[in-house]
């Protein structure tokens, strides 16, 4: 796994490649933890180069959700492929999460 | 190791026979140790494999997340003690379906008898209990999970085109 962080019209773009499970959820937590801990509390993280997400992936984003919701702040979800949004869909965190079609439209919405 | 032998044996074993006349068939047969680390390796041989006998990527990555949770979930609850443990991971492809037996030598455990999370709750209330089961069971056609010989075996088979669709 791979997150590229850019700064992108006011928000923050973490994106990662990859996949995010039982490997990868540890990184990408502090990752997330340590941008929210800075102060950027609007975030899109963009799934366009994932492969895939399991359970222990989901954990970090809603756990994120959580401390942003808290701080005030935003999160938006970009760039799923087919299996990605099946996942949120079967786990209901299509209807907690906001998310877009496109990287663009998540920040222009944020 | 004769009992890794055993593992994999139970869970070829107990995958349906899909052998059928004319049918081809690949197998993928892993042996890991009960340590966290092991799942990636798991899942890159896996991904070897998928690769090389053309499976669907949507297939493939269902695999992926299931073998990930299912072997997380063995590896972080089945056990009572601390010692070394091997786990059986057995992949069988022919040509119309994936399937994948794990069997384990923990305690005594049906994933799938647990209740299925309620997944309306809002964030608030929401907690990650059981859902890497509960997707499990959503992204495959048919689940099992049989005590064998003192040995936990869940089989998995997904359908390597969606019903309906064109060969």
């Amino acid at each position: 796994m791979q997150i590229d962080i850019t700064e992108d019209k006011g928000a923050t773009v973490l994106a990662i490649s990859g996949h995010l499970d039982t490997k990868t959820a540890k990184q990408a937590e502090d990752a997330l933890n340590e941008v929210i801990n800075a102060g950027k509390l609007k975030l899109v993280v963009d799934f366009a180069q994932l492969e895939y997400i399991s359970s222990v992936g989901l954990r970090v984003l809603l756990a994120t959700m959580k401390k942003l919701k808290k701080a005030s702040g935003k999160l938006h979800l970009s760039g799923m492929n087919p299996t990605v949004k099946e996942v949120f869909d079967i786990s209901g965190f299509s209807n907690i999460f906001t998310i877009f079609g496109t990287r663009a439209e998540a920040v222009a919405a944020i | 190791m004769y009992l890794a032998r055993t593992l994999r044996e139970i869970a070829t074993s107990l995958l349906p026979d899909g052998a059928r006349p004319g049918a081809v068939v690949h197998v993928l047969d892993l042996e890991i140790p009960n340590d966290l680390d092991a799942i990636d390796l798991v899942n890159e041989r896996f991904n070897d494999f998928a690769e090389q006998f053309h499976v669907p990527a949507a297939v493939r990555r269902s695999f992926n997340i299931a073998l990930d949770d299912l072997i997380n979930n063995v590896i972080s609850y089945a056990y009572d003690d601390t010692d070394p443990h091997v786990i059986g991971v057995v992949l069988r492809l022919d040509l119309e379906a994936l399937e994948c037996a794990i069997a384990d030598d923990g305690r005594a455990y049906d994933p799938f008898a647990a209740e299925a999370p309620d997944i309306d709750l809002d964030l608030d209330e929401r907690d990650i209990g059981g859902l890497g089961v509960h997707l499990v069971r959503s992204l495959m056609d048919e689940v099992s999970y049989e005590r064998r010989d003192g040995k936990n075996v869940v089989t998995l088979r997904k359908r390597l085109a969606e019903p309906g669709s064109e060969p």
